[in-house]
């Protein structure tokens, strides 16, 4: 198993350095730069050439490659283009909220999802089962702008138990103790992280349920229920505990998503979360800001991976690395 | 002697016109019109073509929210002709398949048209997709000029990339017929530099249409010469005729500005050429005393030299405060804090600053700030939209090639006087000291990244200082309680701006959670608001237009 994680672990770094040369590469080649939303008709095109410069210097890809990856070493991802801030200062202001909104919800869809993907597994074709098909259906169909859009006129306007927009209530925020301030912020997230996690509760319900299907027909459930074992010690202990695998591939590509924020819902909320600030970089072609969040991302992604097979092992000891 | 003095000057003037003709000719050659878009009359047929009032009805659901563009001047400039020289291009598929016979393409027995050397008349459309109104626009042009035999191909994209085509390419390299964009007109009416100007058709400049017009660039040149609001006003309605005739790019449409106010609010002064603070300097509120408004988005740039974004520059007018400010009638004025004088053929600003002037830390404002903020301009690794404001002027090429250690054109008398003199005179020129002043006590730490770390917690002599602000989150403006000019300081406690999403200003404005916000202008939105108790409309013709170039070298 140790040198299972190692081996990994050293595996994860090529695979990085090749995805940020495919980043580099695609940044390249994207039509348009910075300066070409930079819409004054007093900047000239010799201005404009000066800025793009000082911007964006014209260097041989091969070395902006390598001067990033030194830079960032260091930790200094470069300054954002359109906010002129150091892009390490920039995702830190909005990383909190996304964690936040994304964990909440993915709680949330995971206390809903697996406990009724179960039931519906082990009472197939019954009303509960046929009821929750339908919700999921609807869950993974539904569009997030309007799902987003009928909570908020039901809840926050019709009967205004929820607030509006916004990530806490920055009048209150100044004078309040620290728990009233925290409150504040939950009763923000509530209709975000419902609206959020909608689709995802959905897939975990689906997950478990086909996968709970094909684990109680194995013998060993039948063995297990023929040894007299409660029902709920059959399912619970040893049925869920083999079915659980796709859930755990599942929860692992969901890590990376915990931090790469959520546009349609940041942007329905005004959650202040990354989701709207990287969409905002990619029009405006704010490269450092670009990179950085995509080079997180991706590290996320393999470190999730690496996560989710070390989790198989713990969750099914048949499952050994070498 | 007369006579021989008029013999010389006689051939003097021909020799003179000798040379001015020579020179057209260059230009003339240079400028190649292409077979399709070159042509006006094909220009015309297409706008007549295109059911503009139908257009702004899909988009904007009434006629009194935006109007059909006539000429790249905003209908409230004082430099606006009279409506009834120009014309609209109603609706009229007649006209414009009998403009595009005279122009010499025939109908064919595809329905489409073809020239004498059988070229077909198809025009490649740049639409991008970040806002609804290219697509709508184009989607209707599809159709009807369909009907009069032209082909039209839409290529659908974002708008980085439309405007990476459209402008950045070489002159001879530029790939498509038709783009659209948006954009908002400046105070000053000077179009030199954008879409109409001929020496802006280059790579990375406004002008994509390729057009040349002799006549044009002579009153585009006599307007930046020629001092004086009637004189300058004069040439401007020539101009604006001339390029509501000629169409090489059209305006597609002004736009209104819809606000939702609340009843609470009094004093509240928003116009098309009103400036923050000015909006909310006599602002007297009922109840609660902090004024709260609904904004989209801030891109948190609360620097005067670096803010390109409108809504940054809201910020910037309320905590710095600028020589020159825009009056009601959008001419630029000398603002509360200085005086200027014109002199050296009219080349030299000379700028009094009023004594008594003092930043919110109880500082006070003179010339060595006024003199910092611009070299901070000039500084080698500044990255912000003002440069032109320092490159126009004397002595800049030598500082900035580094054999000078400062800028000529720059020079400061005393504390409280300081000359700006450009290379050229110009009318425009002013437009260059409309942003704000910053204190060299707080933002001078000897490098570009020091100046930088300011942008969020800016400090400069306006009515309100900024004291809380959280990205995408929130502003909090509070009135500056030591305001050095206690007559003319904000009567209410401060304005608290919170970032709202487009779809709920008009909830929050009816819960009671904002006393102001902006929503798109709509029909629906504009019902809406009016619909709600204690919140009231208002209305404006606001700078924003759209509009459609016509490449005319294709």
């Amino acid at each position: 198993m140790r040198t299972y994680l190692i081996r990994r672990v050293i595996q994860i770094i090529p695979v990085f350095l090749g995805i940020l040369l495919i980043l580099f590469f695609l940044m390249e080649h994207a039509p348009g730069g910075p300066v070409s939303t930079m819409m004054d008709p007093k900047l000239t095109a010799e201005q404009k050439a000066i800025l793009s410069e000082r911007l964006d210097p014209k260097l041989p890809i091969h070395q902006k490659f390598f001067n990033w990856i030194i830079a960032a070493f260091q930790g200094n991802l470069g300054y954002s283009i359109k906010h002129r801030r150091p892009v390490t200062e920039l995702l830190g202001d909005f990383i909190g909220p996304t964690f936040i909104l994304s964990f909440t919800s993915l709680i949330l869809s995971m206390l809903i999802g697996i406990p009724i993907g179960v039931l519906s597994a082990t009472q197939q074709r019954s009303l509960a089962d046929n009821a929750s098909t339908v919700f999921s259906l609807v869950g993974i169909s539904m569009p997030t702008f309007f799902f987003g859009l009928l909570l908020l006129k039901f809840f926050a306007v019709d009967l205004r138990l929820f607030p509006l927009y916004g990530m806490r209530d920055n009048l209150l925020a100044r004078n309040a103790t620290w728990l009233a301030r925290q409150l504040d912020v939950a009763w923000h997230t509530v209709l975000p992280a419902v609206v959020l996690g909608l689709a995802s509760t959905a897939s975990f319900m689906r997950y478990t349920r086909s996968s709970m299907l094909e684990v109680i027909r194995q013998d060993y459930i039948r063995t297990a229920r023929a040894k007299g074992l409660k029902e709920r010690v059959t399912i619970y202990r040893h049925a869920f505990r083999n079915a659980i695998i796709p859930i755990i591939t599942l929860l692992g590509f969901w890590i990376p998503s915990l931090l790469s924020g959520a546009v349609m819902t940041e942007t329905i909320f005004a959650y202040p979360g990354l989701g709207k600030i990287s969409v905002d970089a990619v029009n405006t072609r704010d490269y450092p800001v670009i990179l950085g969040v995509n080079a997180m991302l991706s590290l996320l992604t393999l470190v999730g991976a690496l996560v989710a097979d070390v989790l198989y092992a713990i969750a099914d000891p048949r499952i050994k690395y070498e | 002697m007369t006579s021989k003095l008029t013999v010389k000057t006689l051939a003097l003037l021909l020799a003179a016109l000798m040379v001015m003709a020579s020179l057209a000719a260059v230009a003339a050659e240079e400028f190649a019109p292409g077979p399709k878009l070159g042509d006006k009359r094909v220009r015309q047929a297409l706008l007549y073509a295109l059911d503009r009032e139908n257009f702004i009805l899909a988009q904007y659901g009434s006629t009194d929210i935006a109007k059909v563009g006539l000429a790249p001047l905003s209908p409230t400039s004082w430099a606006f002709p009279d409506e009834s020289d120009l014309n609209a291009y109603a609706y009229d598929l007649d006209k414009a398949a009998a403009l595009l016979d005279e122009a010499g393409w025939t109908l064919g027995e595809d329905g489409y048209r073809y020239n004498a050397d059988g070229l077909k008349l198809s025009v490649k459309w740049l639409v991008y997709e970040d806002s609804p109104w290219p697509v709508t626009l184009s989607s209707m042009a599809y159709d009807s000029w369909k009907q009069i035999g032209v082909d039209l191909v839409i290529d659908r994209m974002d708008f980085n990339t439309v405007a990476a085509m459209s402008m950045d390419p070489e002159p001879g390299e530029k790939d498509f017929d038709i783009y659209t964009m948006g954009f908002s007109l400046g105070a000053d009416p000077d179009p030199s530099g954008g879409l109409f100007d001929y020496e802006a058709f280059t790579a990375g400049g406004f002008n994509a249409s390729g057009y040349y017009n002799e006549r044009s660039q002579e009153l585009i040149k006599a307007g930046k010469t020629t001092f004086g609001t009637e004189e300058r006003a004069a040439i401007y309605k020539e101009w604006a005729a001339l390029m509501n005739d000629e169409v090489p790019t059209s305006i597609v449409a002004y736009r209104s500005e819809i606000w939702g106010v609340n009843d609470r609010v009094s004093g509240l002064d928003l116009g098309t050429y009103a400036e923050w603070p000015d909006v909310i300097r006599d602002v007297t509120l009922e109840g609660d005393q902090i004024l709260k408004l609904g904004e989209t988005s801030f891109d948190g740039k609360f620097n005067p030299i670096y803010a390109d974004k409108v809504y940054d520059q809201w910020i910037n007018y309320c905590v710095f405060e600028a020589p020159i400010i825009v009056n009601d009638e959008g001419e630029y004025v000398a603002s509360s804090i200085a005086d200027y004088e014109l002199s050296n053929e009219n080349k030299t600003y000379t700028f009094t600053l009023k004594e008594g002037v003092k930043f919110s830390d109880g500082e006070p404002l003179t010339t060595e700030d006024f003199y910092f903020t611009y070299t901070m301009i000039a500084h080698p690794e500044y990255t912000g939209p003002r440069l032109s404001s320092v490159m126009n002027i004397e002595g800049y090429d030598e500082y900035a090639a580094g054999t000078a250690d400062t800028i000529s054109g720059i020079q400061v008398v005393d504390e409280y006087t300081i000359s700006f003199t450009f290379k050229d005179a110009s009318p425009a020129n002013i437009v260059e000291f409309a942003y704000g002043i910053v204190p060299k006590h707080i933002y001078d730490d000897g490098t570009m990244e020091g100046f930088l770390s300011h942008n969020m917690s800016p400090v400069g002599s306006g009515p309100l200082v900024l004291t809380d602000y959280a990205p995408n989150q929130f502003i909090m403006l509070e009135a500056n309680e030591s305001y050095w000019d206690p007559d003319n300081a904000v009567k209410i406690d401060g304005v608290y701006i919170t970032i709202v999403p487009d779809e709920s200003k008009i909830a929050a404005l009816e819960l009671g959670e904002l006393d102001v916000a902006m929503p798109a202008a709509n029909i629906d939105n504009l019902r809406a608001i009016e619909a709600i108790d204690g919140v009231h409309v208002v209305s404006y013709l606001g700078n924003g237009y759209t509009y459609m170039c016509f490449n005319t070298l294709h």
